[in-house]
């Protein structure tokens, strides 16, 4: 008789990589066989948070990498590893043990194909670990290094993509060289508050890539919206773009960049100004990009107080030149107009997702012009609320009445909480919530999500 | 079918006898349960992994999946298999191998695809799994049965000179020596070779390594070989237009044979490879060959060098500039010539005979640009650039720069006069097609413009232009080429001469109305003065009494209509008709005004001195003696005694019509010196004006640039001399139009 | 028409394009070439047949999954566990059957079917402790009190909260 217990192991591995989360250590509880058939699975990714340091300093709990050096054949199955957290003494100095655990394990794990470490002092002391991983893909780093530590990254030279934060200048110094030895391989490009980085060594970067088909630039005081539109003009293939809009710049007297295949597109607008209705810049920089005529499929704006509202001229513009392709909109740390969300939700033909801070002490004005939209699936509160002391959160009964007003809006995303709605045929909306993190993409919150 | 707990001895035995069944007798065919239960106890056996008891490190370890026995036992086979193979190959050469290897391989891959198909499953889990873990020396069991021909059979027969390599090689000089060979057969085994190839982190991708190493160099360097040799004997005993004939031939067939049998990634190396041979190597023979062709209107040699050289960078610039040198040399001969015959003076040359001999050159070498070097810029370019410089320069010219354009405009007068001897209106226009093929090339284009506007203002005051319609044409041309304000003259020309004939005839009516003794038929024509070449007569006219009333009432006339308009008479360009009533017979005769001035004094007198003409008609005395000695020539008037002139009583003359208007011969002489003044005043102006124009644009500039942008405006209309430039800019430092910078000896900047 | 004999001699008569579906039957019609013989399949029993081939028949014409989906295809198949609404009814079955099913799609290599199969065992598991799983499928815990601690301690990291 068939059962569960003697399942053959490709197919235990099959219905395991349905599973994820805390499923995995359960299954890996359950038998011998199920235990063997979880393996892949359970270390394919590592994540190492603030979560994992817990109890660590008394013995209670194992790194993972004190995990993989105790049995070094399940190096061969992990395949992503992200560090967002480290052990220290005395608050900062690196725990060395830790530090050397990490650094075998890395060593071991020779099919990595994703590295994030947003940890900027452990990275020099594992980042020899790092060489010769030849599947090694993708990697975002904070990448704070000296001239002899920033040679090792020049190892790294079949990626497809790569995120640097916070780069010293060795490492912006290193960059051309480094954008040549992945020209043939690298489509996704991100610089993330990187202030030594200047237009000429971003053009000398960039003429190596001219196949990147996602290019995010934020946070680099040097490099304007002008320089990056500049600079866009030789990748005709972007998809997505992120950008950081001041108001300083020079005007765009360049030819627009041939964009054509922009899907999405991002503006971080450091608007050093009064509260204004309409930043004339966002709407010159749209216009800029119009020219090309993209299909838009998402648009994120994040101003940088959420005291400036986003001005109705400017939404109006927005669903002008892309209302028949936006799936979803995002405005972060900014203001919006009920006018402005009835605009969106009216004329963003097939508008999915919407980020949005959701005004609690307005939420019936603010449903109704969810409501004009027929296609609206998911609503995201960008607002964390944390300054609010008296907060009153979103319940079951809001949820039920948003979702019965709002035609197809099934999902309501708050700060670890997620609302999921289905009206039954009696008419009766049954609500379920799920508390979760929300995906998290950390600081780099200009990134195309699908 | 062993049961799905046999051990892998059991398993194995069942499988290989399966496999060897598929892999050498395939033709026998198989059964569904034959196929079903192979593939069967493949899965059975790689499903067999499960995890029963032993120590959870074991388990840890991840599971081992089960595979790995079958994976080493089909190399096994495959390796046993295939040097059976290798055996029959040793004492094979030539056709003889290549036949037998064609066959092997593709009996062996259609048997390796049976195969991989009945252990999909070990392909899916096993081998999927040993890739994913990164040992790139697993393979799925297609691409292991080539890595296995690659290793076990491919390489060790290449390692024996090459013995698969050469006997294509062999092949494919037989069929360039002109043999039939089996096509089909290299053709299979060069895509055994592309097969072969791997890319070790993708088994689908194609790797041409294998190809590129054991097939594609080898053969482009035996062929580098074959044409260097091939090229030097052949050149030994034949001539250049064979070799041109052989070398496109051969061209083609090579690229016919990357078509039927070869990877086309190979054309390339292979092309640029025998292009290099054939034609590089080659070129300068063939750049010497080149005159001897023109010469000789080589047209087809001319064309196959042509499409040769075309292939090679650089190959024809030698053959542009030979060209070139060609054309100017052709064009400078034919006027020498044209000059020889026509004896030493260049004055007398006919217009005519030199537009044609200029227009035989280049049609004749525009026809060889577009037949044989397929009308290609360059070599236009060549032809423009040698035309531009015997049309200027050459025999019939000396040292002049006008008197190419002034030939080419009277020329032009010739066609467009009433009496010209073309018969249709359609071959007048394609001669003034021609025309414009030359005027194309004249350098001073305002030169031609100003014998063409006094030519033309002729042909409309006397009459005698062939149609309105060849005019228009012919300006539209000359518009089409130089833009509007060149013929804006040349049109307002035309408005002053229809607005006259309208004026002509409400005059006529008017004066109809009111008078009733109009005996004199009377037309006028009015002409701007600034749009006509024409001077009035530089001295005094006393008009004649009969003619005096007409004169008035137009004079009135005009004012009336345009007050303030001032009229001036150009009694030099007029002409009249005089009826004779004191001779027997009635003529008409045909005058200048000056010559009617004379004539109507003898209507009261029979004999007149030349002082008493001059007093009675103002004209000048040598004028006028030059006036009388027509009418005496004509013998209208007899011219006896010295500065005594009679009225002949017995003129007779054949025709009715008599017409004394000829012209004076210091008229004629002076008309181009004339023309050439009027030129050079026009330019003095036209560089002031370009000068000002630029410095309004760019306020300052300094003087070497300033000349660089002036002539480069100008060479349009004519080449500056740059003397008349910097002349033009002390004028207008002087006028203060500019000022030099202070400061500075070479820096000038606009005063607004 | 294809004839399909199962493990308990029971035959099957099976459109083409239905049976099809299987990229293992499929195979070999294009390598073998059709014919009246019938195909066995030793490993199928005629009850798990019925309910394959009513899979197939419901889902015939629609695109097989290419042979080399690659990875990123992999990737999001991963990441739902969503179930179509007929599929999630004709897989509710008895525990024995739901197992036999998904390994005759694993045999017979119809992805899809195998798809439906592991993500419904995998939405039973989600969100139940070790013993909560042993008792749904009535397993026996094979571990020593120790090794069930060791591998508590060494998996802990993966634990969200």
């Amino acid at each position: 008789m068939v059962s569960a217990d003697n399942l053959n192991l490709d197919v235990l591995e099959l219905i395991f990589c349905f599973l994820s989360g805390n499923d995995l250590p359960s299954v890996a509880l359950v038998s011998r066989s199920f235990l063997a058939g979880v393996i892949p699975r359970l270390y394919d990714s590592i994540s190492y948070r603030i979560r994992q340091m817990k109890g660590y300093d008394s013995e209670e709990t194992k790194s993972p990498f004190a995990v993989l050096i105790a049995h070094p054949q399940l190096a061969v199955h992990v395949r992503n590893i992200e560090i967002r957290a480290v052990v220290t003494v005395m608050k900062s100095h690196l725990n060395p043990n830790f530090v050397r655990e990490t650094r075998l394990a890395l060593g071991l794990c020779k099919n990595l194909r994703t590295f994030r470490c947003t940890i900027p002092n452990i990275l020099p002391m594992i980042l020899p670990s790092l060489q010769d991983k030849e599947r090694l893909e993708n990697v975002r780093i904070n990448a704070h290094l000296t001239m002899e530590q920033s040679k090792t990254l020049l190892k790294f030279a079949g990626l497809k993509s790569l995120a640097l934060e916070f780069a010293s200048w060795s490492v912006v110094d290193l960059l051309p060289t480094w954008a040549e030895t992945v020209s043939s391989t690298l489509t996704t490009l991100t610089l993330y508050m990187i202030n030594e980085l200047h237009e000429s060594i971003f053009q000398s970067t960039m003429a190596h890539l001219p196949n990147l088909i996602g290019l995010h630039v934020v946070g680099c005081p040097k490099l304007d919206h002008f320089v990056v539109l500049r600079q866009a003009s030789q990748t005709p293939l972007l998809e997505s773009l992120s950008l950081t809009i001041s108001e300083a710049s020079r005007p765009l007297t360049t030819p627009p960049p041939p964009l054509s295949h922009l899907r999405h597109l991002a503006f971080d607008a450091r608007i050093s100004m009064q509260p204004s209705p309409s930043p004339a810049v966002l709407s010159t920089v749209l216009d800029h990009l119009k020219l090309s005529s993209p299909a838009l499929h998402s648009f994120t704006l994040r101003l940088p107080d959420r005291k400036i509202i986003v001005g109705e001229t400017f939404t109006k513009q927005l669903t002008e030149n892309y209302g028949h392709s936006l799936r979803r909109v995002a405005f972060l740390d900014c203001g919006v107009s009920r006018d402005s969300i009835a605009e969106i939700c009216e004329n963003c033909i097939h508008l999915e997702v919407l980020h949005v801070a959701i005004p609690m002490k307005e939420l019936p004005p603010f449903t109704m012009s969810l409501s004009l939209s027929k296609t609206l699936h998911t609503i995201v509160d960008v607002d964390t609320h944390v300054e609010h002391v008296v907060h009153k959160a979103l319940g079951p009964e809001n949820v039920r009445s948003m979702i019965a007003q709002c035609h197809n809006l099934r999902k309501i995303v708050t700060n670890h909480r997620i609302w999921t709605g289905q009206p039954e045929e009696d008419g009766y909306i049954s609500v379920s919530l799920e508390r979760r993190h929300s995906q998290s993409f950390g600081a780099l919150w200009f990134l195309p999500r699908e | 079918m062993p049961p799905p707990s046999a051990d892998l001895q059991t398993t194995w035995a069942f499988l290989e006898e399966g496999v060897d069944h598929i892999m050498t007798k395939l033709q026998t065919g198989v059964s569904y349960s034959k196929y079903m239960s192979l593939y069967t106890v493949a899965y059975n056996y790689c499903t067999s992994s499960k995890m029963h008891g032993g120590p959870p490190s074991e388990a840890i370890a991840g599971a081992n999946l089960m595979g790995a026995d079958l994976y080493n036992n089909l190399i096994r086979y495959f390796v046993t298999h295939l040097k059976g193979l290798r055996g029959q190959t040793e004492s094979l050469q030539d056709e003889a191998l290549l036949r037998y290897y064609a066959a092997e391989w593709s009996r062996y891959t259609t048997g390796a695809n049976y195969i991989n198909r009945l252990f999909t499953y070990l392909n899916r889990h096993w081998v999927k799994r040993e890739r994913d873990e990164g040992r790139k020396a697993v393979y799925p069991v297609y691409t292991l049965a080539l890595v296995q021909w690659k290793n076990n059979l491919f390489i060790p027969i290449q390692q024996k000179q090459t013995k698969l390599a050469s006997a294509i090689l062999r092949l494919i000089e037989d069929q360039r020596n002109g043999s039939v060979i089996d096509q089909g057969l290299v053709k299979k085994v060069v895509d055994s070779f592309l097969s072969l190839g791997l890319d070790d982190t993708d088994t689908n991708k194609a790797c041409l390594d294998v190809y590129k190493e054991h097939f594609e160099l080898p053969f482009i360097d035996t062929t580098e070989k074959y044409y260097k040799q091939e090229a030097e004997t052949f050149l030994a005993s034949h001539s250049i237009s064979d070799y041109l004939k052989k070398a496109e031939e051969r061209l083609r067939e090579e690229e016919d044979r990357v078509e039927r049998y070869l990877n086309t990634q190979t054309r390339k190396p292979l092309i640029s490879k025998c292009e290099h041979v054939l034609i590089r190597e080659c070129s300068a023979l063939m750049w010497d060959s080149f005159q001897g062709l023109l010469d000789f209107d080589r047209d087809e040699d001319l064309q196959r060098m042509y499409s040769l050289l075309s292939r090679i960078p650089e190959g024809l610039e030698p053959m542009r500039k030979k060209f070139e040198e060609h054309v100017k040399k052709a064009g400078l001969a034919a006027i020498s010539k044209l000059v020889g015959e026509a004896g030493s003076s260049t004055d007398s040359l006919d217009p005519k005979a030199y537009v044609d001999a200029l227009l035989e050159v280049h049609q004749k070498n525009s026809e060889t640009v577009t037949r044989s070097f397929r009308g290609e810029a360059g070599f236009i370019a060549s032809l423009d650039k040698a035309c531009r410089e015997f049309v200027n320069r050459n025999a019939a010219t000396g040292q002049s720069n006008s008197k190419s354009p002034e030939l080419i405009a009277k020329h032009a007068d010739l066609l467009l006069r009433k009496n010209n001897k073309l018969a249709e209106e359609d071959d007048l226009e394609v001669a003034l097609n021609r025309v414009m093929i030359l005027f194309k090339y004249i350098e001073d284009k305002d030169v031609f413009q100003t014998f063409y506007t006094t030519k033309l203002s002729k042909r409309l005051i006397h009459g005698v232009s062939a149609s309105d319609e060849s005019e228009a044409s012919m300006i539209s041309k000359l518009k089409e080429a130089c833009g509007f304000e060149y013929t804006n003259k040349l049109q307002r020309m035309f408005t002053d001469m229809s607005l006259s004939k309208d004026l002509t005839d409400s005059f006529k009516t008017r004066m109809e109305q009111n008078h009733d003794d109009m005996d004199i038929s009377f037309s006028i024509m009015v002409l701007g003065t600034n749009f006509w070449p024409l001077n009035p007569p530089a001295h005094e006219f006393m008009i004649p009494a009969e003619i005096l009333p007409t004169y008035d009432r137009f004079q009135k006339y005009y004012q009336m209509k345009h007050s303030g308009r001032k009229l001036t008479w150009l009694w030099n360009y007029s002409k009249n008709e005089l009826r004779t009533n004191y001779l027997n017979q009635k003529y008409i005769l045909m005058t200048s005004s000056f010559q009617m001035a004379v004539l109507l004094l003898y209507n009261n007198n029979d004999t007149l001195s030349i002082s008493e003409l001059v007093q009675a008609t103002s004209i000048p005395k040598d004028l006028l003696s030059q006036v009388l000695a027509l009418l005496v020539k004509a013998k209208i008037l007899i011219n006896e005694e010295t500065d005594q002139y009679d009225l002949n009583p017995n003129f007779k003359s054949k025709k009715i019509r008599v017409n004394l208007n000829l012209p004076i011969k210091a008229e004629t002489k002076a008309e181009s010196t004339e023309v050439l003044k009027t030129v050079d005043e026009d330019r003095k102006y036209v560089i002031q004006a370009t000068i000002v124009r630029i410095m309004k644009a760019r306020k300052t500039m300094k003087n070497q640039p300033l000349i660089q942008e002036v002539t480069s405006q100008i060479s349009q209309r004519f080449a500056p001399k740059i003397p008349d430039i910097k002349k033009a800019i002390d004028t207008l430092l002087e006028k203060e139009y500019i000022e030099r910078v202070e400061g500075t000896r070479d820096t000038f900047s606009y005063v607004a | 028409m294809v004839n399909l004999t199962t493990s308990d001699d029971v035959e099957f008569k099976v459109d083409r394009e239905v049976v099809e579906r299987s990229v293992l039957i499929k195979n070999m019609l294009e390598d073998v070439g059709e014919s009246e013989q019938a195909i066995p399949l030793p490993n199928v029993s005629s009850s798990v047949m019925k309910k394959v081939l009513e899979y197939c028949e419901h889902h015939r014409g629609e695109p097989l999954p290419s042979a080399d989906a690659d990875q990123s295809q992999d990737e999001t198949r991963k990441r739902t566990t969503d179930i179509s609404e007929w599929d999630q009814k004709f897989i509710t079955v008895d525990q024995e059957m739901l197992f036999e099913i998904i390994l005759a799609a694993n045999y017979l290599d119809i992805k899809s079917l195998l798809d439906v199969g592991c993500k419904t065992v995998a939405n039973m598991i989600k969100g139940k402790t070790p013993e909560e799983i042993r008792k749904l499928f009535n397993i026996v815990n094979d571990f020593t009190p120790e090794e069930e601690a060791q591998i508590k301690k060494e998996n802990e990291w993966a634990e969200d909260r």
